[in-house]
């Protein structure tokens, strides 16, 4: 046994710890949906596409301001139990006022999740894993960066289905997280912390665990939610934080999630201007479970 | 972009969504009889849910506790009829009261999913 199968051998054992959760994100009886923004806790295989977002970016370091349109897509396949391998892609369309248009690829963007703690009777999880922004492999005419950037970062769900009966309303709200510090590759860039929160109320957990909704579809299964995600900076100039909050709502449908949210800048450094993204999830696993849902390697 | 393309986005995403009517491709309960939270006159004969999806009968199971956890359902856990996505327990005699139902569903494509409900007999 060579060195990489032992330490796949030892993340499949290492699974056995943390319950069953592949495919969908489930945590005892609850389902976490992937949501927009904050990147949800599980490893599963998922494909976002597309996700396309519009919004305007203030005026700063002599730059005008500018409408931008981008366009991304992710995949995530799990490969041993409870360890995912995602990669995803983007491209821009920016439109700044007064000059010409610019448009090209994003950076290519890497991440490994592991989920280290999968609570069912108290619908928690805890992963942890690393995003890598793979530095030069977007398109300079949209100003990308020449350097990479790693960011550790920790994930967390927890839903509160284990509340007392006095508060069963309150049981279809679920909260799911990220935490990650980034790390540039260049010296002259700032380290910065990322972090995001979504708070749901999911309307399907409503109506089959606290008191049946006759609902028409896709009503029945709708799940509102605010997510709030923002970044700040901790060195190499003036500690700023910019973000987005962003109310919406996910629709799950039997093999695709759909989901719309408003970007609403959340102080003057983030912008002026609400802008808005669209996504779509494909559930692989119910798509063709045959093929996913299910590790590549060490699986049931 | 204008308010009125983001509604016009909306509208065609909702329209979308309407084509397709079952929830979930694993098998998650759509309505249980008696209903979620539901308080009841009489007491039922048996506890039956409909699913999202088909269920193997065979790996998936009701239980009907009592307000104390003792088990009240007869554990005779079969399909309702000609369904394949319904499933139903026989209950032995339920006195007024609160009771939990757990139950846990298995389609055929091995997705495995599981819930808990409460509902209470009030009595005439």
């Amino acid at each position: 046994m060579n060195f990489a199968t032992k330490v796949i051998a030892l993340i499949a054992a290492l699974g056995g710890f943390v319950g069953s959760a592949f495919g969908h994100g489930f945590a005892g009886e609850r389902f976490f949906p992937p949501t927009i923004t904050t990147d949800d806790p599980f490893a599963a295989d998922e494909l976002a596409f597309p996700t396309v977002s519009y919004f305007k970016n203030p005026a700063g370091d002599g730059a005008p301001a500018s409408r931008e349109i981008d366009g991304s897509f992710e995949f995530d396949k799990l490969i041993v139990p409870h360890l995912s391998l995602g990669v995803s892609e983007g491209y821009s369309w920016i439109h700044p006022t007064g000059e010409s248009h610019q448009n090209g690829f994003q950076n290519l963007s890497l991440n490994v999740k592991y989920e280290l703690l999968v609570d069912g009777p108290h619908e928690f999880i805890v992963s942890v894993g690393v995003e890598a922004d793979v530095g030069g492999t977007g398109s300079k005419s949209i100003d990308r960066d020449s350097f990479s950037t790693f960011t550790p970062t920790v994930y967390f769900g927890k839903g509160f289905g284990d509340l007392p009966k006095s508060l069963e309303w309150m049981k279809p709200v679920a909260v799911t997280g990220t935490v990650g510090q980034e790390f540039p590759t260049s010296a002259g860039a700032p380290n910065a912390l990322d972090w995001g929160v979504a708070v749901e109320y999911q309307i399907s957990y409503l109506r089959q665990h606290v008191a049946a909704l006759n609902w028409p579809a896709p009503f029945k299964d709708m799940i509102p939610l605010v997510e709030i995600s923002g970044s700040t900076t901790e060195n190499r100039g003036p500690s700023t934080t910019t973000g987005t909050v962003n109310p919406g709502v996910l629709f799950e449908m039997k093999y695709f999630q759909v989901g719309v949210e408003a970007l609403i800048p959340m102080n003057r450094d983030s912008g002026e201007n609400v802008g808005a993204v669209i996504q779509v999830w494909w559930f692989l696993d119910d798509i063709e479970p045959k093929l996913f849902g299910k590790p590549l390697f060490f699986g049931e | 972009m204008k308010l009125r393309t983001i509604a016009w986005i909306s509208v065609m995403v909702m329209m979308a969504s309407c084509v397709v009517q079952e929830a979930f491709g694993h098998a998650f309960l759509d309505k249980a009889t008696p209903g979620v939270g539901a308080t009841v006159d009489v007491a039922p004969a048996e506890v039956k849910i409909a699913f999202t999806d088909d269920v193997n009968a065979k790996e998936s199971g009701i239980e009907v506790m009592d307000a104390a956890g003792k088990e009240v359902d007869k554990q005779d856990v079969h399909l309702d009829g000609e369904t394949k996505d319904t499933l139903a327990v026989s209950v032995k005699t339920l006195s007024v009261g609160t009771y939990t139902v757990k139950w846990h569903a298995m389609c055929p494509d091995g997705h495995k999913t599981e819930g808990t409900f409460e509902f209470t007999v009030k009595g005439k």
